[in-house]
């Protein structure tokens, strides 16, 4: 008796836990997956009606939302690529003692305290075309008359991302660069290995777990960027930065066909969870 | 100081540094969540003590069936020591609506709703706004009504939600109320034919189905540089190029006046001048444009100025009663409207991808623009001297229109702005909120509304001299009202709008050609139509009825946008 109410009693301690999980996330989530089956439009009501997989295969073979995976992907890779690149180049140089170092820290890691909607609307403004800062810049310096969210609307939505996340990118490798074993630097410096052997033998072992996880999460982000670009660009001009978490928002807040939406997150919940397995996959075979 | 270091003097390890600023943190979250809850109290309790205070003269004026008080311009809002009313309510009913003047206005003017409410109900009602800011407003009122919310019990529609919202049964039908109450059939007659049919009915122009009443009236109007305009060597400049004279800044020579679009893309292009070239007699430290409108992405900035001019060349979106669309929205005269339309990007700012309403305000106010289009609702601000560089220098005209090349016909069109106020379907108070709307148009709270800035919707007060001669554009305004037609308000308006809208702005940034991208408008917009069942799929009462008139009759006819609604000739 004794026995069974001690094997009982952390069941019960972690059943509100558990509920919690079950009614805030799995069985919305399942209902959801229930609804993306259904033709359902809740703004117009009326009854659902079950139309199989037809939402799937209506936006599978839709060349739009095609359209759209490839204009995410372009942004995906292009954002993640360039703040792993810039936040490596960050983390290299405040491994490095100096004077000012940690003020220098804080004010680099300012951008991601800002609302990503807020950064938007500055970037508008910062862009503008005719009283922008950087057009103006770009014209004094070199006289030539830029037009960021008209020519290169694509690369002014990366550089406002690489901007406000590059110093997440910084933060992980810096914390893996701390944590590598001083004396294994030492050792390294003793045998006087080169600056690439140093970091492929010593520093590179230590820091990957870190990098392939802030790989692994602003890769999920970038795929799911929202507020940023919508409101730097509405996804314009035309449909040049229309991201697919923008389509979705347009087909599940504005035109209300909700069976279709749910359809289309489950989709980018797919994506997502074969990208990330696809991460978990690399950084293994990496570390063996 | 005795007895003791200074406290900068004192040395405090890092333990207690961090202490000393966790007590101040807490310490401050403490005192501002207390300041906060105390601003709110206070807040609340002064809140019904707002008043507008309007200098006035006191000359009744009365037009048609409305009598109004004639007063000078000046309206200051104050906070006043007492509240209006000592009523104190025993409903409270919310309206939401935008967060904007307008909407700040009709919570002012809604304070006297008590006081009315109790003497014609007998029961005091207070109205509380419910103000959204206009990028959320569309998703925060519909998915509130998806879940069959009973408040707001009255709201705010743009004109072309009506659809989605009538159709899903969301806002109330009122034909049976206003059967009953001869008030509201008279107010019926006091609004322009062209607000009847975007603001209030759904299938626009069939009064069979009254949705709405119009609330804030809205048309885009052109603001014009006058000192610019009227230099001697720049007309006379102008003439030897054109061959015609410039208009002047005389109201008439612009309306009635036939005024064409093209001689705007001459004016245009006269005005638009390089960074150190001279205007008006003046070198010119920047560029200077000639002409700014709206073009941006953004909701319905670009759907609104080219369905403008898409109608004065003849053309419109599609057949309401059939839901056909090739042949019409890619049709030849659309195409010479959309080559048009594009065609003013060399004399527009650099920033013509997002011209919108703040854009080109921006633009105006900053004295680098010889002439732009905005709506009469965001006016204002032009002629408001702390912002504003040519507050003094400008004049506020009806939009030009067109000559057709190939029937000859001179066409002057606009797409509407503004909104209808409707009644929420689930609401337990549909009652009171129709005594709101009778409450809303007595002559009263109509002076307050034109006075504080709102856009008035009856007829018989938008022509009186004193409402023209209340603001720099209210002349502009009440002349553009007759001249007014809206875009689809069926409940697919959304996407279609947002086709149009990303095919266009693609075709302004040059990523396609004007015929590819009407075409490509067209198949999306027939594939969105089929996909929903128009018409076939609806019930005879919510189609187009094929016996009136609609906007594509009209339009292509050349005929006054009055007689959208009216019945067809057998």
């Amino acid at each position: 008796m004794h026995d069974r109410s001690e094997k009982l009693f952390p069941i019960i301690l972690i059943i509100p836990a558990l509920a919690i999980v079950f009614f805030l996330v799995i069985f919305p989530l399942l209902w959801a997956l229930g609804l993306s089956f259904y033709r359902y439009n809740v703004l117009r009501g009326g009854e659902p009606i079950f139309i199989g997989l037809d939402n799937y295969v209506g936006l599978l073979s839709d060349p739009f939302t095609w359209e759209r995976f490839v204009t995410t992907a372009t942004f995906v890779v292009s954002t993640v690529s360039l703040e792993f690149l810039l936040g490596f180049g960050l983390a290299l140089l405040f491994y490095q003692e100096f004077r000012g170092r940690r003020l220098a820290i804080t004010l680099v890691t300012m951008p991601l305290l800002i609302a990503p909607i807020a950064a938007g609307i500055f970037f508008k403004y910062i862009y503008d075309a005719t009283f922008g800062v950087l057009t103006y810049l770009v014209w004094t310096l070199t006289g030539m008359k830029v037009n960021m969210t008209k020519d290169y609307a694509m690369l002014a939505a990366v550089l406002l991302d690489a901007w406000q996340w590059t110093p997440f990118m910084m933060l992980f490798v810096l914390a893996g660069l701390e944590a590598v074993p001083r004396h294994l630097l030492e050792s390294a410096e003793i045998d006087r290995l080169s600056w690439l052997n140093k970091f492929k033998v010593v520093i590179w072992p230590t820091i990957r777990p870190l990098v392939m996880l802030a790989l692994l999460f602003r890769t999920m982000d970038a795929f799911r960027t929202f507020d940023t670009v919508f409101a730097l660009t509405e996804g314009g001009p035309g449909t040049q930065t229309e991201l697919i978490s923008i389509s979705l928002y347009r087909v599940a807040f504005k035109y209300f066909r909700t069976g279709e939406a749910t359809a289309l997150a489950f989709i980018v919940l797919v994506i997502v969870i074969l990208l990330t397995s696809l991460y978990l996959r690399m950084a293994r075979r990496v570390g063996e | 100081m005795s007895g003791g270091k200074s406290i900068l003097a004192k040395k405090l390890n890092r333990r207690e540094a961090l202490s000393t600023a966790g007590k101040v943190a807490i310490s401050a979250v403490v005192a501002g969540v207390i300041a906060g809850v105390g601003g709110y109290l206070a807040g609340s309790a002064a809140a019904p003590g707002r008043e507008t205070v309007t200098e006035t003269k006191a000359v009744t004026v009365t037009a048609g069936a409305a009598t109004v008080t004639q007063t000078q311009t000046i309206t200051r809002t104050v906070t006043a020591g007492a509240p209006p009313t000592e009523i104190k309510p025993e409903i409270t009913i919310t309206f939401a609506s935008p967060e904007w003047l307008p909407g700040r206005l009709t919570g002012l003017i809604a304070e006297k709703f008590p006081e009315w409410s109790a003497r014609k109900f007998g029961k005091a009602v207070a109205v509380k706004m419910d103000l959204i800011p206009w990028g959320v407003i569309h998703d925060r009122i519909t998915t509130t009504l998806a879940a069959k919310s009973k408040e707001p019990t009255l709201l705010i529609s743009d004109s072309q939600w009506l659809g989605e919202l009538y159709v899903g049964g969301h806002i109330l039908r009122m034909n049976p109320l206003i059967e009953k109450d001869p008030e509201l059939q008279q107010l019926l007659n006091r609004f322009d034919e062209s607000l009847v049919n975007y603001y209030m009915t759904y299938p626009q122009g069939n009064r069979n189905n009254i949705v709405g009443f119009g609330h804030e009236g809205d048309v885009i109007a052109l603001v014009v540089r006058g000192d610019i305009l009227m230099h001697s060597g720049e007309r006379e400049n102008f003439k030897a190029q054109y061959g015609y004279d410039l208009p002047t800044d005389k109201y008439e020579d612009w309306f009635p006046a036939q005024v064409d679009w093209t001689q705007l893309r001459d004016m245009a292009k006269f005005f638009t001048r390089k960074a150190g070239d001279e205007i008006a007699g003046k070198r010119l430290e920047e560029d200077f444009y000639g002409i700014a409108v709206h073009m941006s992405k953004e909701y319905d900035a670009l759907a609104c100025l080219f369905g403008t001019i898409l109608y004065c060349w003849g053309e419109y979106w599609w057949d309401p009663v059939t839901g056909q669309v090739k042949g019409i929205v890619n049709s030849e005269r659309a195409l010479k409207a959309l080559e048009f339309y594009r065609s003013l990007i060399p004399y527009s700012p650099p920033n013509y991808l997002e011209l919108w309403f703040d854009q080109c305000n921006a633009v105006m106010q900053a004295g680098r623009v010889f002439m732009i289009t905005n709506w009469v609702g965001f006016q204002p601000s032009l002629f408001d001297p702390a912002a504003s560089k040519v507050y003094d220098k400008i004049f506020v005209v009806p939009l030009p229109g067109h000559r057709s090349e190939d029937d000859g016909k001179f066409r002057r069109y606009a797409n509407i702005g503004g909104q209808p106020m409707c009644i929420n379907a689930y609401s337990d108070y549909k009652d009171i909120a129709l005594g709101f709307v009778k409450f809303w148009f007595e002559p009263e709270q109509q002076r307050m509304w034109a006075e504080g800035g709102g856009g008035v919707c009856i007829k018989d007060i938008i022509n009186t001299d004193w409402f023209k001669k209340l603001t720099p554009y209210n002349r502009a305004f009440a002349d553009s009202i007759p001249f007014q037609l809206d875009f689809w308000n069926v409940p697919t308006y959304a996407e279609l709008l947002m086709a149009l809208q990303e095919e266009i702005h693609a075709c302004l940034a040059g990523q396609q050609d004007p015929k590819t991208a009407l075409d490509r408008l067209a198949e999306r917009h027939e594939k969105i139509i089929k996909e929903d069942g128009y018409p076939d799929r609806y019930p005879p009462e919510l189609r187009y009825p094929p016996d009136i008139k609609s906007p594509l009759d009209v339009v292509r006819a050349g005929e006054p946008a009055s007689e959208v609604g009216k019945l067809k000739k057998k």
